[in-house]
């Protein structure tokens, strides 16, 4: 952990809210990155986000300093935002995805533009809503938010095991889908 | 290495996913196969497309807005239940699964002394049953032996009788038993002491007694007998 964090953290659990103002500017960006891929929607991701930071603040105390604040932090992130799913009782549409735009376009022909369009986006974002749940946080954790294997198990509350696992899936089955509804490759 | 172990491990391609062997075993095993190379292709469009997604993420609308509502919130917070971060340490004592747990352990500890206590006392008279059958010791002695007993046990501060007291408090249950015979053991007549100690003998044959309990016994009786 960085020196300035720990300051920061320490000095936090005191009571100092400046300190703590300071710790939410630094992390706010990372953390609402990681509630936005969960809940894909801008609201809900700030809604998730500001509730994460106040448990953060109430439960400050039991955080031992030993452990990764960021780690801690996201799994307060991924909780908040997974209640936040239940209580919209959020459905991830089961999307249709048309046959016209390419998401995988080879990059010798068309360099400037491949993976870039809006329509990859999209369809990238709706085969990872096609993703059992444990799966897609994975990813998101792994792929999106570049977390090592042992972070992501430690945000998970499971084995390094589990974490391979359920990547190797999620990246199959996001591969498939996404060539399924393309038809290229 | 076969196609299907290939393809699966390709697709953990990120740090630590793999180990050295493994990623070398891919290489090997690419060199020679068409088929795994263009699945290889794919995986790494793939990648590329994740990485180029990740990219694609809208900015926080108004950051410092979401700062200034989260210190809002925890400073009403503060006001309404006079939180201080320092004692949030005794909060775990607050959750039911916690207060649950207590309240057993709590449960058992006063179970134990109540069943430690019935043991003890069903032996104790067990064995008061075994001296009153089996020596012609008077009901009157014995009953003028249990009402006197608090203050024999109050009285005993002195010389041998002392050293037997405490000798026998460090024993357990037939100690305990014990102690409560000794003090009576010198209220009675030699005649009567030298009865006891027989059957002591003879209790010790059911439930074992440390000699030196008998022999202290023994002692505090010849000591005794001088007085009479």
């Amino acid at each position: 952990m960085h020196n300035e964090t720990q300051k920061l953290i320490i000095q936090s659990k005191k009571g100092d809210m400046q300190a703590f103002r300071q710790l939410m500017e630094q992390h706010q960006h990372y953390a609402y990155q990681l509630a936005y891929r969960i809940l894909h929607c801008e609201e809900d991701a700030r809604d998730s986000v500001q509730e994460a930071f106040i448990r953060v603040w109430q439960h400050l105390s039991r955080f031992n300093l030993k452990n990764k604040f960021t780690t801690w932090l996201y799994r307060i992130v991924v909780n908040q935002s997974l209640d936040k799913m239940r209580q919209k009782n959020r459905r991830f549409e089961v999307t249709i995805i048309d046959g016209n735009s390419s998401v995988f376009v080879d990059p010798q022909q068309n360099p400037e533009d491949c993976y870039m369009n809006k329509e990859t986006m999209d369809t990238i974002q709706k085969a990872m809503n096609h993703l059992p749940l444990k799966q897609r946080l994975v990813f998101i954790l792994r792929d999106l938010q570049y977390l090592s294997v042992k972070e992501a198990a430690k945000v998970l509350r499971c084995t390094h095991q589990s974490v391979k696992s359920n990547l190797y899936h999620a990246r199959l089955n996001m591969r498939k889908i996404i060539e399924k509804n393309e038809g290229v490759l | 290495m076969n196609c299907r172990t290939c393809q699966k491990w390709l697709h953990l391609y990120g740090e630590g996913e793999l180990s050295a062997s493994q990623r070398r075993k891919i290489d090997h095993h690419l060199q020679s196969c068409f088929r795994c190379q263009k699945v290889a292709k794919r995986i790494e469009l793939f990648k590329q497309s994740v990485a180029s997604f990740n990219k694609d993420i809208p900015e926080m609308d108004q950051p410092d807005l979401l700062i200034n509502q989260v210190m809002d919130s925890i400073q009403q917070h503060e006001k309404k239940s006079r939180y201080r971060p320092s004692f949030d340490r005794w909060m775990w004592l607050g959750r039911p699964a916690v207060q649950m747990a207590m309240a057993c352990i709590l449960l058992i500890f006063i179970s134990s002394l109540f069943i430690q206590e019935t043991i003890i006392l069903n032996r104790v008279s067990h064995l008061e049953g075994k001296i009153e059958g089996s020596v012609s010791i008077s009901k009157s002695a014995l009953t003028q032996y249990l009402s006197t007993i608090g203050e024999l046990e109050n009285n005993m501060l002195n010389g041998d009788a002392k050293k037997i007291f405490n000798q026998i408090m460090r024993n357990d249950v037939q100690g305990i038993m014990l102690t409560r015979y000794t003090m009576k053991f010198f209220q009675l007549p030699p005649a009567q002491q030298l009865k006891i100690i027989r059957l002591y003998r003879n209790i010790q044959q059911l439930y074992p007694i440390p000699k030196s309990v008998i022999h202290s016994i023994e002692n505090a009786y010849w000591q005794n007998v001088n007085r009479y």
